[in-house]
């Protein structure tokens, strides 16, 4: 077996640098070390234009039928708007929807929090719905880049509030805990149905390549929808309430909306 | 970036957008310079040469179907490999979905004879004992000649986790080509 020396350790690094950042040129030294040591001159050649780098062919023929297939459907298309266009879109339809509900109801929600609580709810309500409105513009696209995951961004949104809820609000609890909680959890699904189908008919204008996430994002939406108008109109602002049942409305719509596109893509594979 | 780079790369963008216009010269010059990375990517040992070419062409009609989502303002690169890594996860889960339900009555022949030049076709024997996440990213890296922020965008991913994953691959890779070399 060859020995690994100091050279074959730089002739590594040196490779790995290339692969990573590519243009690294090799020392004499490396290229002396490289003539020497078969190990090395493998692994140079491995990931080197002829080894690696080199794509196979297509046969001429399959190229030409690909491009003739695509051709005979080719018309001119409008291109989506920029993923920040598409997330004010939604922001906006969002707040003029959510808008438009409470303009109809009491809201005694209002009445019993404090200013701070307002404000700090408010706030957070509509960072949520900020994120979650550019994660699902940005999955309409693919190869967005994005800093967090997105199959993670609901849970994050969700338990971001869940901790502003809990620290602003106060845990006393009362005796109808369930039959409140169980109204508070239907009436914020029944909001989320509409804004589903709407949130449902932005993406499809899009090409959604995961729809097991992007249908957990767009119950997210809904869901939170449902939370929103429910924080204003529930008089129960107490920290369990708002925890278990306003914060349920997004955990429900959440998994029934990823196991909706979990079936869609089922269903799109077996085609 | 792989060492690959050809030299026209900066183009594509620009026969892109005459893509989305409609033009249809656009459209051969892009399949011509991408399908062969593009069918480097798809290929795997448990397909023929001509579902490859399947697999190529699903590719390219999704390609097509989504070609209004590419945007002038982002790298065209991770666009279409992201587009190319869906149809190979579906692929995958189709057949695993198929080899499930399926009852053999006899043995398989063995995996086809591979059509690639043979250090191509080495490499694709050496790629096999790689985990698919970081067999994909070392084609993307040096076969596709994408950045690693590019790669990051084409799985979902971020810079940090895209070069984890190459180092590990390439570690891998390093130790089977030590062992290649002593037998």
């Amino acid at each position: 077996m060859n020995q690994v020396t100091h050279e074959c350790r730089a002739v590594d690094r040196l490779v790995e640098e290339r692969l990573l950042k590519g243009g690294a040129e090799l020392s004499p030294a490396a290229q002396d070390h490289i003539g020497t040591c078969p190990r090395c001159r493998n692994l140079y050649r491995t990931f080197s234009q002829e080894g690696f780098g080199q794509a196979a062919g297509v046969p001429g023929g399959a190229t030409q039928r690909i491009a003739e297939r695509l051709r005979s459907t080719l018309k001119p298309v409008r291109p989506l708007p920029p993923s920040r266009v598409i997330a004010c879109a939604v922001v906006v339809l969002f707040v003029a929807f959510s808008a438009a509900i409470m303009m109809r109801i009491n809201l005694a929600g209002i009445q019993v929090m404090s200013r701070v609580q307002v404000v700090g709810v408010s706030a957070l309500l509509l960072v949520g719905l900020a994120l979650l409105a550019l994660s699902l513009a940005r999955q309409m696209r693919p190869g967005s880049a994005w800093p967090v995951s997105q199959s993670w961004l609901p849970a994050l949104a969700a338990a971001g509030l869940g901790a502003a809820v809990a620290a602003l609000f106060p845990w006393e609890t009362s005796g109808d805990f369930v039959a409140r909680g169980s109204q508070c959890l239907r009436a914020g699904l029944l909001l989320a149905v509409p804004a589903a189908i709407a949130s449902g008919y932005i993406v499809s204008r899009g090409a959604l390549l995961d729809l097991n996430r992007t249908g957990a994002t767009v119950g997210a939406i809904a869901g939170w929808l449902g939370l929103t108008v429910l924080q204003y109109k529930c008089d129960l602002q107490n920290a369990a309430h708002l925890l278990v049942w306003h914060l349920g409305v997004v955990v429900v719509s959440t998994l029934v909306g990823a196991a909706i596109g979990r079936i869609l893509a089922h269903r799109s594979r077996s085609l | 970036m792989g060492d690959d780079t050809s030299p026209g790369e900066h183009e594509l963008p620009a026969l892109m957008i005459r893509y989305q216009a409609g033009d249809a010269e656009a459209v051969e010059t892009l399949v011509q310079r991408l399908s062969p990375p593009l069918r480097r990517y798809l290929a795997s040992p448990y397909l023929t040469t001509g579902d490859t070419e399947d697999l190529l062409q699903d590719c390219w009609m999704r390609i097509h179907r989504a070609r209004h989502t590419y945007s002038s303002e982002e790298p065209l690169m991770p666009w279409i490999y992201a587009i190319a890594r869906h149809v190979r996860l579906d692929a995958y889960r189709r057949r695993r979905r198929r080899e499930a339900r399926e009852i053999l009555t006899d043995t398989p022949p063995d995996r086809p004879a591979g059509t690639m030049p043979a250090e191509t076709d080495r490499i694709s024997r050496l790629l096999e004992n790689l985990p698919e996440s970081q067999r994909e990213v070392l084609i993307m890296l040096k076969v596709s000649g994408m950045t690693v922020e590019e790669v990051a965008r084409a799985i979902s991913s971020s810079p940090g986790a895209v070069k984890q994953k190459a180092h590990r691959g390439y570690v891998r890779l390093r130790e089977l080509i030590g062992k290649d070399t002593d037998s």
